[in-house]
């Protein structure tokens, strides 16, 4: 903002009686706004004072969760968590230590497994900490709510998955978002069941968020992701066809070739992707048939997929394409010939000696090369 | 009435309605920015970023830096960008035609040996000489372009036509970023399903004064002379509150050119960036929007609070100078070449409201302020001020424009509090009282001289080259 | 043994630190990867544990530099488990490599292992 403010100051002139009868209000609205200004001069010192004083509580108080988050970790007879939290009582009944401690406990949970992670569960279950997430989760404000849904997926409370299911599909993002990674937290795909009435759309961050938390495959997966692929919400769609793709869930081949005539490019896209890891010997086929009807990207996306997959039925497509007016077809056509193929077949085009295939093909041969 | 009063009255009630809007303007934005940070800093703190990293969906980026005469310290920038956290990443640097060794030590330093590669020329650009790579593998995410001299735009197309991922991230060669700052400028294009992200602009903040090692910064200081630190609180102004407002309302025109991703696909569409302007930057994100807007596509444009870029800002009115009357120019031109959107219904929101924004507040602003100067010079001649009321006015503005900055200030203490001492923020206060008497003043005839140079023509084209990159923008 | 750990989250950094003393180690600390290079430097640790997301330099430079100058073994200790990092990383020269969440259990006896061989040497 250029700041322009002195300019107005120019305005100045009287003459007409109009201003100097609003002088006296002027001058109330200077003192009024010098008022404003010394309130707020006054809050921002508390402010800062609060929060840097609060910074060193913390500081403080971490010390204590640290040790306590420590010993705990490394407890081999489980006994110890009483005297161990019988020693922090004083502390416990501090909400700022509650929460830090909280905080911590979920920060360690995430980089922890096997004992050690158990114990920090003890240590959550011996502090008596689930009362304070519960009295999160059933708060109004959103990020209270997503804080109390967290804490309680992440320290493995399974008596609260059916209260965190029902906010799978909340209206308020944040809110969604962690209840949905809670509910796969707890019970791995069965979790994903909330994608069956799901009708806010899954970002493609929420999309890792969700496979990041899924781990290992489930061996009966297909069934399910066979119903999501005909879901009415596009981007659950588009997540069940990664999920068959990360999976390599073969069997779902038909299933997923029938997404090529589904009426979203986007679908169509991934529908594209996910052939190139689940393929049988049609799919080659099918995607050209296809590529006419296509945009740029998904020919884009099927010229890539037949590099991997492409057999020499489809050379005298991809000849085609190499000779068509556009560069990032020819390259990534050029490509396809080259592994589908191999480079002499490449360079022996007709087109070979013209400009620009000449320097496309050099491309192509240093890319091989490494 | 006689023809003084009337030349009065026009003045008065003229300047007194703009005023009124302009004030209007700065109440909302200041309050209307505040609920959108706090949702963000909320938000943020459920954001595990080392899930997107480790995550193998990641979006594809390529940074583009063009570098010219940058052979000092080109070594040690290109190492600070490489050790940028994000997995699915390449860096695109290039070398602007160069008069020093700049390209020489690139070779050096990172092993490069040339490629054929195919320049595929989406975007018509100053003529490729060559694109390089490094023998050593720890470096297969570096490309180095060499071409002959354009300026920044013609590079950055360069850059566009070689970039191989979905996205670019432009930046200024010499601006440090923090680790997780790709990371963090990836996330937006993948926030928003049903709406195409097209673009996404950081915060630049200022790093005079900070103790950098290693093209990384230690530890954050507030500036220690005079007019870095006026463009600290410029800046904190800018990008806390103004753009935080604009992305608010989906109207943000402009994405610093120190940091800024884009969707290349739409980036090529229109054109690339324009080498006719010294705006670049700004131009840029206004064509893409002009581009959605009339292919009717749901679009954003979206914007992140967090410090994620740090850059030199000038130690001297000289400088300062020279880069305002650039601003000054990029905005002219850019409002120029789009001026049919100026309140066109067509163009929605970005026609009827940002784009007058900028022409009323942007550029208007500094030259009412000019004029209205004189005036009053030519009315106190005539003696036909009353002082009581001119300096009660003058009064109430300087106090507003000192409670915005403090209220700045404050959101800054709230938010990211990265000045943290009360000395500094007593400094920063300071400094808004000192702005309207020093700083403010020689910016606005900056930017008039920046006026009467593009209306002289002695503008641009050649100049600009020479005069290398032009600093972010604060808006 | 002398041990290095690299680690930016302090929590994580103290808690290995006081396992590995518990275990008989020398250990030293460093909370970001410039921290880390320095100490390497000065102090020649015989085994070396880093995170790799990291402030200033990330765990996979450290693993580069150190493997310029000797062959002190490094575990990488990180939450990036795509094949594609963990592939570059052992190009690197790193000797093992354990994605988080981790066991601190299994950690201490890899670390063990990399005892033995030192030991022998």
């Amino acid at each position: 903002m250029g700041h322009s403010l002195i300019t107005i100051s120019i305005q100045l002139p009287d003459a007409s009686s109009f201003l100097s009868s609003e002088t006296h209000s002027l001058i109330k609205a200077v003192i009024f706004l010098l008022a404003l200004m010394t309130g707020l001069l006054v809050y921002i010192l508390i402010s800062l004072l609060f929060k840097n004083r609060r910074e060193r509580l913390r500081k403080r108080l971490s010390r204590i969760t640290d040790l306590l988050i420590q010993r705990m970790l490394f407890n081999e007879d489980q006994e110890f968590a009483g005297n161990l939290t019988s020693g922090a009582g004083r502390f416990l009944k501090l909400k700022t230590f509650r929460n830090l401690l909280i905080e911590e406990l979920v920060r360690a949970k995430k980089n922890f497994s096997g004992v050690a992670a158990n114990n920090l569960q003890l240590l959550y279950q011996e502090c008596d900490l689930s009362n304070d997430s519960y009295q999160k989760l059933v708060s109004r404000r959103w990020y209270l709510k997503a804080m109390g849904i967290q804490e309680l997926a992440e320290m493995g409370q399974n008596k609260s998955f059916d209260l965190i299911f029902e906010l799978t599909n909340h209206s308020n993002e944040q809110v969604r978002m962690e209840a949905q990674n809670a509910v796969v937290k707890f019970s791995g795909l069965t979790g994903l069941n909330f994608l069956d009435f799901l009708t806010y759309p899954l970002s493609d961050w929420q999309q890792i968020q969700l496979i990041n938390q899924l781990g290992d495959v489930d061996q009966n997966a297909s069934d399910y992701i066979r119903k999501w692929i005909g879901s009415s919400n596009n981007s659950v769609v588009i997540f069940s066809l990664k999920l068959a793709a990360r999976y390599h869930h073969f069997e779902l081949h038909d299933r997923v070739a029938l997404c090529l005539t589904h009426p979203s490019e986007e679908v169509r896209y991934h529908a594209i992707k996910t052939l190139k890891e689940i393929f049988d010997e049609n799919t080659s086929a099918n995607l050209v048939k296809l590529y006419d009807a296509e945009g740029l990207r998904n020919q884009l996306v099927i010229l890539e997929v037949l590099q991997n997959i492409g057999t020499e039925k489809e050379l005298p497509f991809l000849e085609r394409e190499f000779t068509r007016d556009q560069n990032e077809i020819r390259l990534a056509a050029g490509r396809a010939i080259a592994r589908v193929a191999d480079m002499q077949y490449l360079e022996s085009r007709s087109v070979s000696t013209e400009y620009p295939w000449t320097e496309i093909i050099q491309q192509i041969k240093g890319e091989l090369r490494k | 009435m006689s023809w003084q009063t009337f030349i009065v009255d026009f003045f008065t009630y003229g300047i007194l309605l703009y005023s009124v809007a302009l004030l209007s303007s700065y109440v909302f934005i200041a309050l209307y920015s505040v609920g959108i940070t706090r949702d963000h800093l909320r938000k943020n703190t459920f954001t595990d970023y080392r899930i997107l990293a480790s995550s193998d969906q990641l979006p594809g980026l390529s940074i583009l830096a063009p570098a010219y005469n940058e052979g000092n310290t080109i070594i040690e920038n290109v190492r600070s960008l490489l050790s940028i956290h994000y997995n699915n990443v390449e860096l695109v640097v290039i070398n602007d035609g160069s008069k020093d060794d700049c390209l020489q030590k690139l070779i050096e330093g990172y092993n490069l040996y040339k490629t054929d590669h195919f320049v595929n020329e989406q975007l018509s650009t100053k003529k490729v000489r060559g694109v390089y790579r490094s023998h050593n593998p720890v470096y297969n995410k570096l490309i180095v372009v060499d071409k002959e001299n354009g300026g920044k735009a013609d590079a950055l197309n360069v850059g566009i036509n070689i970039a191989s991922k979905d996205y670019i991230v432009c930046i200024d060669v010499d601006c440090i970023l923090e680790q997780d700052a790709l990371l963090k400028m990836a996330l937006p294009f993948m926030e928003h399903p049903g709406k195409r992200v097209i673009a996404s602009g950081g915060v630049v903040r200022i790093v005079n004064d900070c103790v950098v090692k290693n093209g990384k910064i230690l530890k954050i200081n507030l500036p220690e002379s005079f007019i870095p630190r006026m463009q600290t609180l410029e800046y904190i102004r800018a990008f806390l509150l103004g753009r935080m407002a604009w992305s608010r309302m989906n109207g943000l025109l402009l994405i610093s050119g120190a940091f800024g991703a884009f969707d290349k696909e739409i980036v090529i569409k229109c054109g690339g960036y324009n080498h006719k302007t010294v705006g670049e930057d700004m131009e840029l994100v206004v064509r893409m929007r002009r581009y959605m807007e009339e292919r009717k596509e749901p679009y954003k444009v979206t914007y992140i609070p967090d410090p994620l870029c740090w850059t030199e800002a000038p130690n001297s009115f000289q400088i300062l100078g020279r880069q305002r009357n650039r601003w000054t120019r990029g905005t002219i031109e850019t409002l120029w070449f789009h001026r049919k959107m100026f309140f066109n219904p067509k163009y929605g929101f970005l026609g009827l409201v940002s784009y007058p924004y900028w022409f009323f507040f942007e550029f208007l602003a500094p030259i009412i302020e000019f004029v209205g100067f004189i005036a009053l010079f030519f009315f106190a001649i005539f003696g036909l001020i009353d002082w009581v009321v001119f300096l009660s006015l003058f009064a109430f503005i300087l106090s507003f424009g000192l409670l915005y900055s403090m209220f700045a200030i404050f959101i800054e203490v709230i938010t990211y509090n990265q000045y943290n001492r009360t000395r500094d923020i007593f400094k920063l206060i300071l400094t808004a009282i000192a702005e309207p008497f020093i700083f403010h003043p020689f910016v606005v005839w900056s930017a008039i001289k920046g006026n009467i140079d593009l209306v002289q023509k002695k503008n641009s084209w050649g100049e600009m080259t020479r005069q290398g990159f032009a600093k972010p923008k604060t808006s | 043994m002398k041990i290095l750990i690299a680690e930016d989250d302090l929590l994580m950094l103290k808690t290995l630190e006081y396992r590995l003393k518990k275990d008989g180690h020398e250990v030293i600390v460093s909370r970001d990867g410039m921290e880390a290079l320095e100490k390497i430097e000065e102090a020649s640790p015989d085994l070396i544990i880093t995170d790799i997301m990291m402030p200033y330099s990330s765990g996979l430079e450290i693993a580069g530099a150190v493997r310029q100058k000797s062959s002190t073994p490094i575990i990488i200790l990180s939450g990036m488990g795509q094949e594609n990092v963990v592939l570059e990383a052992f190009k690197l020269g790193v000797d093992d490599y354990i994605t988080k969440p981790f066991s601190p259990n299994e950690l201490i006896v890899r670390v063990r292992r990399f005892m033995f061989a030192n030991a022998v040497r």
